[in-house]
């Protein structure tokens, strides 16, 4: 099976290359031994896929894209042999094409014996219709960058002049180009001397500098918009809104570091025509290290890796993976991929990244790793034993389950989604609201019950927040639009903020789509109940969002749906039957990776709270298929759970090979990460055996059990324990910091615990143990393993020869529970 | 500097003594009926104000429960003077909805009579109470003009005469009006437009000459305080600015004062030509020597872009203001600030003085135009001219005032700011404005371009000026046109003439008859007359001889006797006595012949006089029909005169117009 990447290129692909030896790629055939397979024709796809041309202006490029067997794509644009079926229609210039003739016709491409037909169909080409503002001037000005934030997008313009960022109020940005200051932004008696193009031109001073050229079609564009009297469009002939937008082709990889590919974005609007705007969407890669891509499509390749390259055009953004190999790369495919669904997809794209995963961790690993994660706890002595001991070959899979079942394993996740709810004391929640609603949350993990039903209770709760606990989430945030954001974030994981003040730069998210779903929390009631502690939340039926441009009353409508009719009803509840629905394509997938992050150390889509268009899942089949998975469990994610931590890439090594060391969002090796706050402190208590104390609970109880959120310590607030100021994943962090070492070496956390504890005490003094058995206890306690030999010789050798070992070996205790082994999982 | 001063004295007096001499209460009338805060206008306040404006909630930190706290003011200052003064209060503008945010908010006014309540008690000094007194003696209007010194040339206002008629840029259609400018003391409006400005006669909008502005576009037209000089600001955006100043008879540019880097929005000279001041973008007010272009003060107190600089028509203060709605009065000697005026809630887009220099109104993107009181340094009246913005405003010489704005009008206030008349829509915002010297025409011009010159009296009287006149062979052959217009309407006029000259000769010729008819017969009269006196003159000498003759006659006759008894019977003697009997018989024979002759001329002395007569009465029936024939030629004349005058009119518009070609021809040569 071993085989260099050049020798899976197919034999016709090779033939072709070395009639006309291949500019893109650089790959040197002649290096290449006999091609493997017989001949076949290339894999070649032209993009895109139908080609509609709606007036004398409009063109449409065009790019080919051959596959090679090996998976890499090439862009053999100018190898092709194009042409047109019927010229009468339709002509070809450089790779684009041009109306001619009203018909139909079809564009051809043919290449090393394959041959694929484009359907074109050109209309109206006797017409050339009038220059837009929406349609055309915008998107140039968007293009050029003239709105972006940094730049007259700002809040309060750039230099005296300002408009709508990214062009989300295209009323007020015409009434600022054409009114607000007389004759300054547009001359129309001598439109060359506007200065609205001659700044951008750089024919006078800018500060955003010259973008584009006098003979560019940007330029051509706004002059000729200029030499028609700037007209807005008609309020009753506003032009159609863009539906979608496509960039072409859907994925490439790119061989060796300088080779190229061309992209292609078509805009299709909604009377059902289409645009070319490959030179109107803005291009960005999210990787440019890896691929860049410039202003009119044109990807390079860089140095290995995986890039997201995408267009944005109107408020629609989508993008292309670029994945990039070096050209000389030695690679042996590994064995038949085995394990579960995981595995499959996860070995899949490891495949295509050329990435060998690392082995699989040791036992002693997937005991102390897969316990931390599911219980936030570390193994017994007892544990340890018996599953090193256990001849079994699904051992592993049988102490998921088993961890699985412990109380412990839904403790941490009602604590997860209590720091998502930010369920904590403050002015507005008494202690006992959020002591009931957190013990509500508890136990709805405890009974195990369907998440989806747990949220929809939530979100449609209405009574006492102390009668019924669920009701604190709409108490903790009172606001209607924030409201509306957490639910975006918590259960989608989609930031809507951005859309309150402008449309989503990033993302597919308007204002419309922002106030559309901030109105389904208008109607939220809330009153005093008899206890002044006490509130009562409810239904009222009435209240309405308005729009911050148009300030007009938006009605409900569902993010990236349609809006339902909501009169007489409870608008929460027809929220939360849309939200949770099997259908819904935001909330099961956004849990699942959430899950997918907790266990892996990373999402698929990172950060895990931040879905978007422009971050993209690094394997958009895992992705979805995880959230699949959890529909199909009835939102049960103990199966998920077990999925996944049955899964090889979950029991993969940490160790890194040569070519998954540069990648960690790929699953090919384990993660190291620290353990978090609150399962740290549970772990040091757990080893040292001196219990906490916390506000509210009882001697003993672990810190996942606090219930609320403005209970903590030193030690929880110095390792990165969750605020819950905010619904943002990122509240809990695990960076580590110097009051984190400092605390472990010299605070009471550690050192005091272990004298309190007495363990070794007992050890020594009652159980009578020798020396090198307590090192032991203690490496099989903290590290669930025991020591090597030349470790165990060198901590009996610090002991003192003679008298009392308890202090000696308190500070062993003490060396391991500051060791890096001891605060990572592994 | 001595002007200032002198201003500024007068301001501090004037407050010192409202404070410190009561004096002036003793002489204040206290036989008015006293209208009170406790008994008259707190009620009021009550039903409208007090549940936001009481001393616990205090909205906008203002308290009208108190008389104390209601005299301290608010968040922006005080809103109630007891000088009487009723439109410098904020109170009064805000409730008479003068000003925005109106109040009570989103309600109608108060009823009138309250309000007129509020008025009066304003007017008669805020008293507290029955008890309390009036401070001052009732201050004069702040809107009361001052007699203005004018600033009138001695003979005639500058107007041009040798104005180039070259249009350096020629374009299609017109962009959005930047700058209008009418002579304060002649008929003259000055229109910006590209590269140039255009200067129309204001009664004949007759296009006078174009003003080469090669730096770009201007952005400000004021004139001279004589009228003799324009003085334009403008250049080209992003790249430069300047302000240029025109002589106006004879289009040359006399300075060119300031190089920003970016255009000038707003630009002005002093009274004494001898200061220019300027800014624009780069937020920076500068003032230049007129003379050599050294820049005396480089003032850095705008936050925003400079809209408009004004000097104050004496010379003594200049006014600048900006996109943010600052607005600073400087002394124009020192470059020191002198008022902050603060108000306005957006951009201020126009400056202008009143004449008297004691009134500086602004415009702004709020629609308010502000009339700002130098002396005390606050606001004294703001109008809500243009819902969506004021982009204009200028004075008249009688403190009159002229605005325009995004309601795509332009309207006329009298000096209190009550609204005079608003002039017809234009299709877009009006974004300038002027009056002319007579304030019988004003000029406006909006976002399309289009500039129209309507009179005040009848606004329906339109005429378009172009910002962007045609060049000089077009223009030509449109002159051409209208000379042939001229020349084939002048035709039938001469048509005309010359048939009433017809119509006339026809009428005079009865008249004429008639009246040498009677000439005729009043001669014939006359000879008739001459005869019969010559006849009876000669009947009186005839009869003058008869005594004679018959004394003679009796002498002979005795002779005769003598002789017959001298001589008896005898030859001789009967010869003797016969000659003597022949003699007597000669004599007698001559006497009877003298006295028939005497007889006959009696006679026809008779006739002649009678004939006379008789001519006399035919001429006498023949004056009767004169009047009647003379009414007639004298209509005819006067039809005439008409079409003569007429005529001349046109043929007078020909030759001048054929002068005009004759200077465009030579102008292209």
């Amino acid at each position: 099976m071993k085989t260099t990447i050049i020798n899976a290129m197919v034999g016709c692909l090779l033939a072709a290359w070395l009639v006309a030896p291949h500019p893109v790629t650089g790959a040197e055939p002649a290096t290449s031994t006999t091609p493997k397979k017989p001949s076949g024709k290339p894999d070649l796809s032209v993009y895109p896929p139908e080609i509609k041309l709606g007036s004398s202006r409009d063109f449409q490029s065009f790019v080919a894209v051959v596959r090679r067997e090996d998976g890499i794509t090439v862009d053999p644009s100018d190898q092709v042999a194009w042409t047109v079926a019927d010229e009468s229609k339709a002509k070809i210039e450089g790779f684009t094409l041009f109306p001619v003739a009203d018909g139909e016709t079809k564009l051809i491409a043919e290449f090393g014996g394959a041959r694929v037909e484009v359907p074109v169909t050109v209309s109206d080409s006797g017409n050339t219709p009038a220059i837009s503002f929406e349609k055309d001037v915008m998107p140039v000005l968007t293009r050029s960058g003239c709105n972006t934030g940094s730049c007259h997008g700002a809040a309060r313009g750039k230099d005296g002049f300002r408009l709508s960022l990214f062009g989300f109020d295209p009323a007020g940005d015409y009434h600022r180009i054409t009114r607000e200051i007389g004759v300054r932004r547009i001359n129309l008696a001598i439109p060359e001397e506007s200065l609205f193009i001659k700044k951008a031109t750089g024919a006078v001073p800018h500060t955003g500098g010259k973008l584009f050229d006098p003979d560019s079609d940007y330029y051509a564009t706004l002059l000729e918009w200029l030499q028609d009297g700037a007209p807005n469009d008609p309020a009753d002939a506003k032009p159609p809104a863009v539906e979608s937008v496509a960039i072409y082709p859907e994925q490439a990889v790119i061989e060796g570091e300088g080779n190229r590919q061309r992209f292609v974005a078509v805009a299709t609007y909604a009377d059902g025509t289409t645009r070319d705007v490959t030179r109107l969407a803005a291009f960005s890669s999210n990787n440019s290290g890896s691929a860049e891509i410039d202003d009119v499509g044109v990807v390079t390749a860089g140095r290995r890796g995986e890039s997201f390259v995408m267009a944005r055009f109107d408020t629609h953004t989508v993008g292309s993976q670029v994945l990039t190999l070096p050209a000389d790369l030695e690679y042996t495919a590994p064995d038949e991929v085995q394990g579960n669904y995981v595995d499959e997809l996860v070995g899949e794209k490891l495949k295509q990244l050329r990435i060998v995963p690392s082995g699989l961790c040791s036992d002693e690993e997937f005991l102390r790793r897969a316990t931390i994660d599911i219980t936030g706890l570390l193994p017994t002595e007892e544990q340890y034993q018996k599953f090193v001991n256990d001849p079994a070959k699904d051992k592993r899979a049988a102490l998921v389950d088993q961890l699985l079942e412990q109380k412990e394993f839904s403790e941490i996740w009602a604590m997860k989604f209590a720091q998502l709810l930010m369920i904590k004391s403050t002015n507005q929640v008494s202690y006992k609201s959020a002591f009931l609603y957190s013990n509500w949350l508890t136990d709805k993990f405890a009974r195990n019950e369907p998440l989806d039903e747990m949220v929809q209770e939530m979100l449609t709760s209405t009574g006492g927040t102390f009668t019924e606990p669920a009701t604190n989430f709409y108490e903790i945030e009172r606001d209607t639009l924030k409201t509306a954001e957490n639910v975006a974030q918590v259960f989608m994981g989609i930031r809507t903020q951005c859309a309150q003040c402008h449309n989503h730069p990033f993302d597919r998210w308007t204002m419309d789509d922002y106030y559309g779903f901030a109105a389904f929390f208008s109607q939220i009631g809330r009153k005093n109940a008899e206890d002044y502690r006490e509130k009562i939340v409810y239904n009222r039926f009435s209240g309405e969002v308005k729009h911050l441009v148009t300030n007009q009353n938006v009605p409900p409508k569902f993010l990236g749906d349609e809006a339902p009719e909501t009169k007489g009803k409870d608008r929460r509840e027809v929220l939360a039957k849309w939200l949770t629905s099997k259908d819904n394509p935001y909330f099961a997938p956004s849990i699942a990776n959430r899950v997918w992050a907790h266990f892996m150390g990373v999402g698929v889509v990172e950060p895990v709270d931040d879905i978007r268009i422009s971050n993209p899942p690094s394997n958009p089949e895992l992705f979805e298929t995880l959230g699949e998975k959890l529909v199909e469990y009835d939102f049960d994610f103990r199966a998920l759970v077990r999925d996944i931590c049955n899964s090889r890439a979950y029991q993969r090594s940490t160790e890194a090979n040569e070519t998954n060391a540069h990648d960690n969002r790929n699953y090919a090796r384990a993660t190291v990460r620290r353990i978090g706050a609150e399962s740290l402190l549970d772990c040091i208590s757990q080893v040292t055996e001196s219990p906490d104390k916390f506000r509210g609970l009882p001697l003993g109880a672990r810190a996942v059990q606090i219930a609320d959120g403005s209970t903590s310590n030193y030690f929880l607030t110095s390792f990165g324990r969750s605020a819950r100021d905010t619904v943002c994943e990122c509240e809990a962090t695990t960076e580590p910091s110097l009051s984190q070492a400092l605390h472990l070496l010299n605070g009471n956390s550690v050192h005091n615990k272990i004298v309190a504890g007495k363990t070794i005490d007992r050890w020594v003094k009652e159980e009578k143990l020798a020396p090198a058995e307590v090192i032991d206890r203690i490496y099989v306690r903290c590290l669930s393993r025991t020591p090597t030999q030349e470790e165990k010789q060198g901590l009996l050798d610090s002991l003192p020869e003679e008298g009392d070992s308890v202090a000696a070996l308190q500070d062993i205790f003490w060396a391991v529970l500051n060791s890096r082994e001891f605060i990572f999982n592994h | 500097m001595r002007g200032v001063r002198l201003t500024l004295s007068v301001a501090v007096c004037g407050a010192a003594v409202s404070i410190s001499t009561p004096a002036f209460a003793e002489q204040s009338t206290d036989e008015v009926e006293k209208v009170t805060y406790e008994d008259d206008v707190k009620p009021i306040f009550r039903q409208h104000c007090l549940s936001c404006h009481n001393q616990g909630d205090a909205a906008g930190g203002l308290a009208l429960d108190s008389f104390t706290a209601m005299m301290e003011g608010g968040g922006s200052g005080e809103v109630v003077y007891d000088d009487g003064d009723v439109q410098g209060s904020r109170l009064w503008q805000l409730v008479n909805h003068d000003d925005t945010p109106v109040m009570p908010p989103n309600q109608d006014k108060i009823a009138a009579e309250q309000l007129e309540v509020i008025r009066s008690w304003l007017e008669l000094g805020a008293l507290e109470n029955s008890g309390s007194k009036v401070k001052v003696e009732k201050k004069k209007n702040a809107l009361a003009m001052a007699s203005s010194s004018g600033g009138k040339p001695e003979g005639e206002a500058a107007m041009p005469e040798s104005v180039p008629q070259q249009v350096p840029v020629v374009t299609e259609r017109a962009s959005a009006v930047t700058a209008i400018g009418a002579s304060p003391w002649a008929p003259l409006v000055a229109v910006a437009g590209q590269q140039q400005i255009v200067l129309y006669h204001a009664e004949s909008s007759e296009l006078l000459g174009v003003l080469p502005f090669p730096e770009g576009i201007p952005h400000s037209l004021r004139f001279s305080r004589d009228g003799a000089y324009l003085i334009a600001g403008g250049g080209e955006h992003a790249v430069k600015g300047i302000v240029a100043v025109y002589d106006v008879k004879t289009g040359e540019r006399v300075a060119t004062v300031g190089d920003e880097y970016d255009v000038v929005f707003g630009g002005d000279v002093n009274d004494t030509m001898n200061r220019v001041a300027l800014g624009g973008p780069q937020k920076m007010l500068r003032i230049f020597d007129a003379t050599d272009g050294e820049l005396l003060f480089d003032i850095k107190k705008h936050t925003d872009w400079i809209y408009s600089v004004a000097y104050s028509p004496d010379g003594v203060l200049v006014a600048s203001a900006d996109r943010s709605g600052g607005l600073h009065v400087w002394e124009a000697e020192t470059g020191r600030l002198y008022l902050d005026l603060t108000g306005h809630k957006g951009a201020i887009n126009s400056l202008a003085w009143r004449d008297d220099s004691n009134v500086l109104a602004s415009a702004g993107d709020d629609g308010s135009v502000k009339l700002w009181d130098m002396h005390e340094g606050k606001l004294v009246k703001s109008v809500n001219a243009h819902n969506g913005g004021a982009m204009s405003v200028r004075f008249d010489h009688d403190g009159r005032f002229v605005t325009a704005g995004k309601d795509k009008r332009a309207r006329l206030w009298d000096p209190s700011g009550n609204k005079v008349r608003d002039f017809e829509p234009m299709g877009e915002a009006v974004l300038q404005v002027a009056i002319t010297h007579d304030a019988s025409r004003v000029v406006y011009g909006d976002w399309t371009g289009a500039v129209l010159m309507t009179s005040v009296e009848d606004p329906k009287d339109k005429t378009p000026l172009a910002a962007n006149p045609p060049p000089i062979p077009v223009r030509i052959e449109e002159i051409k046109t209208t000379l042939a217009s001229i020349r084939s309407d002048l035709s039938p006029l001469k048509e005309e003439l010359d048939r009433q000259n017809g119509e006339l000769a026809k009428v005079r010729k009865p008249l004429t008859d008639t009246e040498s008819q009677i000439a005729t017969l009043r001669d014939q009269a006359g000879a008739a007359e001459k005869k019969a006196d010559e006849q009876a003159e000669s009947a009186k000498r005839l009869a003058a001889e008869l005594p004679e003759l018959t004394r003679a006659s009796r002498d002979s006759h005795d002779q005769v006797i003598a002789a017959r008894l001298a001589a008896g019977d005898g030859a001789d003697a009967a010869e003797s006595v016969a000659a003597a009997e022949t003699a007597l018989a000669e004599q007698l024979t001559k006497l009877a012949e003298q006295r028939r002759r005497r007889v006959s001329l009696e006679a026809s002395v008779a006739e002649s006089r009678k004939l006379a007569a008789t001519k006399l009465a035919e001429a006498e029936e023949l004056k009767k029909k004169l009047p009647s024939l003379k009414d007639a030629v004298a209509k005819a004349e006067s039809q005439v005169a008409e079409a003569k005058a007429a005529h001349d009119r046109l043929a007078r518009q020909l030759s001048d117009t054929e002068a005009k070609i004759e200077k465009l021809v030579a102008e292209i040569r």
